[in-house]
């Protein structure tokens, strides 16, 4: 049984189903953007003083930070047709961004333009900072945890279909859900005062 | 609320009914309400998005690794096959021979096209004057895509200022993004003529673009060698474009 949600809510916006299909991570329509995409993205970052395997994470980052935002109802404008543009065009904002890191500055000179950068290149950058802050913050949960976590928010399944998977009950499912996500919430807390 | 570091299951669970929207209308208003009062309880809110996000992503991240094998995969051998077929190509390449590459050649300048094709930034918006208005107005739409709306709204604009280098440039590039690639050029001219304007460079690179994509590679190529301090980007389509 799938639980309405986030995308229900949020996505129910969504002007046609491509977009829809985006926001549920739909496997044939991520294979699509993949296929599509992904070599202009590496052909970019070559071109750019980068390498070949320079385009998995950037591609990806740029994938999880549209898909986030697609699903958060911050980008309710993107239609169908500029989905994976959008994608691209983040992809490309966060290469131009490790070249202006410490890892290429004494090497490489700056390949874009050298205007300020526009509200649109902001946003995207600040999301894209996001997505490589929450995998690392994802990568510390213990798998137990992740078994319930990764079902309920992920997956979209109920309480009690996950209750079922794990022989527990739906109670338990239910505390351990708000303690494993406590738990998150404070690893969060602690990394945002290590950072202030 | 408590602490901030603190939250019972019970304020988990309304935070998260507020959140993924199961919240009943009346209490959510009540509670938006709340929001308002309490920076507090928006902080709290934030920090909940933040570890929903986080597995999110990290879930999403695992599934686009698998996509990722899968299309590494594929890759490999589609050009494993293209190895062993290459003599069977190179002979219905030899039959079809010249007809053949005129008829692809339009196909690889849209596809260089598309490839090289970012529109221009929008500029932020700003408060000013009634026609100022109008143009920020469709560069809140340029911002967000829509690039008829932009356009229908800066078209009337350019009666009273036919040579302003912003307007044209946007023109030329929301044409562009329009796929309305010959209505662009005009647009883009004018701005490679105005000697002061910031934008000329950039508007002899999209005008590159729009010749390219109109089956004018010389002319592209042109326009291409005018930049005075090509990116590495335009010096790469620039060779890609020589070796045609």
């Amino acid at each position: 049984m799938q639980q309405e949600g986030l995308i229900s809510t949020k996505i129910g916006v969504a002007p046609n189903e491509k977009l829809a299909l985006f926001a549920k991570n739909d496997s044939r329509t991520m294979e699509e953007l993949y296929a599509n995409n992904y070599r202009t993205v590496e052909k970019f970052i070559v071109r750019n003083s980068g390498e070949a395997v320079d385009a998995k994470d950037i591609f990806q980052e740029a994938i999880i930070a549209a898909w986030l935002n697609v699903k958060n109802g911050q980008f309710r404008e993107v239609r169908s047709g500029n989905i994976e543009a959008y994608i691209v065009r983040i992809a490309k904002n966060k290469w131009l961004d490790v070249l202006r890191s410490s890892r290429f500055k004494k090497t490489v000179p700056m390949v874009s333009d050298t205007k300020a950068p526009m509200v649109e290149e902001l946003r995207t950058e600040e999301a894209i900072q996001d997505v490589a802050y929450l995998k690392e913050l994802y990568s510390c949960l213990d798998e137990r945890c992740k078994a319930v976590l990764d079902r309920f928010y992920f997956e979209k399944m109920s309480m009690e279909d996950i209750a079922k998977e794990l022989h527990l009950d739906a109670g338990s499912v239910r505390t351990a859900k708000y303690r494993c996500m406590m738990k998150l919430r404070k690893l969060h807390l602690k990394r945002q005062k290590e950072n202030a | 609320m408590r602490e901030r570091e603190e939250l019972s299951q019970e304020e988990f669970e309304r935070l998260e009914a507020y959140l993924d929207g199961s919240m009943e209308q009346e209490a959510r208003v009540e509670f938006q309400k709340l929001l308002e009062l309490e920076p507090q309880l928006q902080n709290t809110l934030s920090e909940l998005e933040a570890t929903r996000n986080a597995v999110l992503a990290g879930n999403l991240q695992k599934q686009l690794d698998g996509v990722h094998q899968k299309h590494q995969a594929a890759n490999s051998i589609a050009e494993q096959g293209n190895g062993k077929l290459w003599l069977r190509a190179a002979a219905v390449l030899a039959l079809v021979g010249l007809g053949l590459f005129f008829l692809l050649k339009p196909d690889k300048n849209e596809q260089l096209f598309a490839e090289y094709f970012t529109p221009a930034s929008g500029l932020p918006t700003q408060m000013g004057t009634t026609d100022n208005y109008t143009f920020q107005d469709g560069m809140v739409d340029y911002r967000s895509e829509q690039y008829n709306e932009a356009l229908a709204k800066w078209m009337p604009l350019l009666a009273s200022a036919p040579n302003n280098d912003t307007l044209n440039y946007y023109m030329g590039v929301g044409h562009l993004a329009n796929k309305s690639h010959s209505k662009a050029t005009p647009y883009l001219q004018t701005v490679t003529q105005l000697e002061n304007s910031k934008f000329q460079q950039d508007a002899a690179w999209y005008l590159a673009l729009a010749y390219l994509e109109l089956g004018e590679v010389e002319t592209a190529k042109m326009k291409l060698r005018s930049l005075i301090a090509p990116t590495v980007e335009q010096k790469a389509l620039l060779e890609q474009l020589n070796n045609l």
